[in-house]
């Protein structure tokens, strides 16, 4: 038997003198069925591609795939997708930024003096860049240095005074060499002790 | 330096997947690593107004009071301190 679309077409052109006919409508029904196969082919070769992807996502160095910016693997792909298209991410607010924190205002209440590296300085909207991942980390180690570096400074200048707290209760030249120590430690604090 | 325990990891490189990692290396997300360095930069605050506070006590007592008066923040400075005393 031959092909429904053949068969259509030849019925077709048994009677093409007659226009209007049913016949017409056996050829543009031939047509359709065509052009519905090649849309079928194409939509089949996407749908395979992705069946490959559930199938073989967390196989060793095969692909990884993120939604929304979780992992998903095969079996929970489907309705993670699913979720994503009836629930599209809204789109970020900007937040307020400060030194401390590169992508959200949760540490907006913390300072400190360490420059943003540059990359998102250029780049305010595309926060997944290549090498900003190296960049934020770099950032973090900075700032935690630099407060460990206060922190150390501050310590330093408590001993002073702990040491000196221990002189006896009598003022001596011995108790005011010391606390020209503390005046030092002072500056520790900065500004804020002006 | 910082006593912020990390968060749970989402994985343990096996692998299975993430194959720059080496095997065992216990593996987190963005949003989990960036909240781990918000609380260690925010424990690191903390720990740092302690010591500021007890040094400006110290400090304000001599210039109100006089060097004696240092002696009265001696607790307070201690705390800050804590067990390096």
């Amino acid at each position: 038997m031959s092909d429904i679309v053949e068969r259509l077409r030849e019925q077709a052109e048994l009677v093409p003198a007659v226009p209007r006919a049913p016949w017409k409508a056996m050829a543009e029904a031939a047509d359709e069925i065509t052009r519905l196969r090649a849309q079928v082919a194409a939509l089949e070769g996407d749908a395979g591609r992705y069946r490959w992807l559930r199938e073989h996502s967390g196989e060793f160095q095969g692909p990884e795939i993120f939604v929304n910016g979780k992992y998903e693997l095969g079996s929970d792909l489907d309705a993670a997708i699913d979720a994503a298209v009836n629930h599209p991410p809204q789109p970020a607010q900007p937040a307020p930024r400060t030194a401390d924190c590169l992508m959200c205002g949760h540490c907006a209440a913390m300072s400190n003096t360490i420059p943003l590296p540059p990359i998102v300085e250029r780049a305010d909207e595309h926060y997944h860049g290549e090498g900003l991942a190296d960049a934020v980390h770099a950032h973090a180690a900075a700032v935690s240095a630099a407060k460990d570096a206060r922190i150390k400074v501050l310590e330093d200048a408590l001993v002073e005074v702990l040491e000196f707290q221990s002189a006896p209760t009598q003022p001596t030249i011995h108790d005011w060499g010391c606390w020209r120590r503390v005046l030092h430690a002072r500056a520790a604090l900065g500004d804020k002790n002006g | 330096m910082s006593n912020t325990p990390l968060p749970d990891p989402v994985a343990i490189a096996d692998g299975t997947f993430n194959c720059n990692a080496q095997l065992g290396t216990e593996l987190f997300r963005e949003d989990q690593m960036h909240a781990h360095a918000a609380a260690v930069s925010a424990d690191k605050d903390a720990r740092i107004k302690v010591l500021e506070e007890a040094l400006w006590a110290a400090d304000l007592a001599f210039a109100e009071h006089g060097i004696l008066a240092v002696h009265a923040t001696r607790m307070q400075v201690r705390a800050a301190l804590g067990d390096k005393t």
